[in-house]
């Protein structure tokens, strides 16, 4: 995922000029580590370091006490997309890294480039599903030896846990983290 | 997830799923005594209900990886290409 605007339809399904302070606020505040302030695994620390970005906004009297104030106590409201670069996403990463060699990383983000590849989307959904099952089977014959990790254990209310990564739109024979 | 006698209830979205002993048979262990209530586990997806009611099996990531990649053998180009690791499945 690149860049605010990918980010703004990824946490918020819509573009980054129609966010509200406190969405704009916690996209600005994940370029630090959007895996430690993950807003769908860690709400708490993404909603503290949201609310840091508020103040610093405060500060520079770039809103006022009470905007801030609102948006300090606002939750956190995300509306997921489905990954659309969830097919091939190793692909297209080799594909931008060529890309962004040859034309620039301008021109790949912002040049409108059309892109021709050898990619079969068929075969890719197949071989994405039959690598899923084939881990599976495998997992299976070598016998249950998971260690869970475990939200109750970790200190958590299991009533105000937020639903695992990826589960926005399960698919049929997809396999999924539940709790 | 939360184990009571012999059943485990598992939520995911807006979903709920009911684990049966039957349903993890292939783990030849009791369900009582490799899950309880807090545990993240896999679960693939057998069916989704219009009311939220899901069937799923129990399913394990031990950390394996795979991966896949599809040539054209008269091109040399990439078909399809797949790598599977437990970090890529639990990334946002």
């Amino acid at each position: 995922m690149y860049g605010f605007e990918a980010a703004s339809e990824f946490y918020f399904s819509k573009p980054a000029r129609q966010l509200i302070l406190e969405e704009a606020a916690l996209l600005a505040g994940l370029p630090k580590s959007a895996v430690v302030y993950s807003p769908i695994n860690h709400p708490d620390r993404a909603q503290k370091r949201r609310n840091l970005v508020i103040n610093a906004m405060l500060e520079d009297g770039k809103i006022t006490a009470q905007q801030a104030a609102d948006a300090r106590s606002a939750p956190i409201s995300l509306r997921l997309a489905h990954d659309p670069n969830s097919l091939a996403p190793h692909f297209v990463e080799e594909i931008r890294r060529y890309l962004e060699g040859k034309y620039g990383a301008d021109q790949v983000h912002e040049g409108g480039l059309k892109v021709y590849t050898t990619l079969d989307v068929d075969l890719q959904r197949a071989a994405n599903q039959s690598l899923l099952d084939g881990l599976a089977a495998y997992e299976r014959r070598h016998g249950w030896k998971a260690h869970l990790e475990n939200v109750v254990a970790e200190g958590a209310v299991l009533e105000n846990i937020p639903i695992p990564t990826g589960t926005t739109s399960p698919r049929l024979a997809d396999i999924f983290m539940a709790w | 997830m939360s184990a009571g006698t012999g059943i485990a209830t598992l939520k995911f979205g807006r979903y709920t799923a009911a684990l049966g002993q039957a349903d993890a048979a292939w783990t030849r262990q009791k369900l009582a005594s490799i899950l309880k209530t807090g545990d993240i586990c896999y679960v693939k997806i057998l069916a989704l209900g219009a009311n939220g009611a899901a069937r799923v099996s129990l399913e394990q990531d031990s950390g394996t990886e795979a991966a896949l990649l599809a040539l054209d053998n008269t091109t040399g180009g990439i078909k399809a290409m797949v790598r599977w690791t437990r970090l890529q499945r639990i990334e946002v």
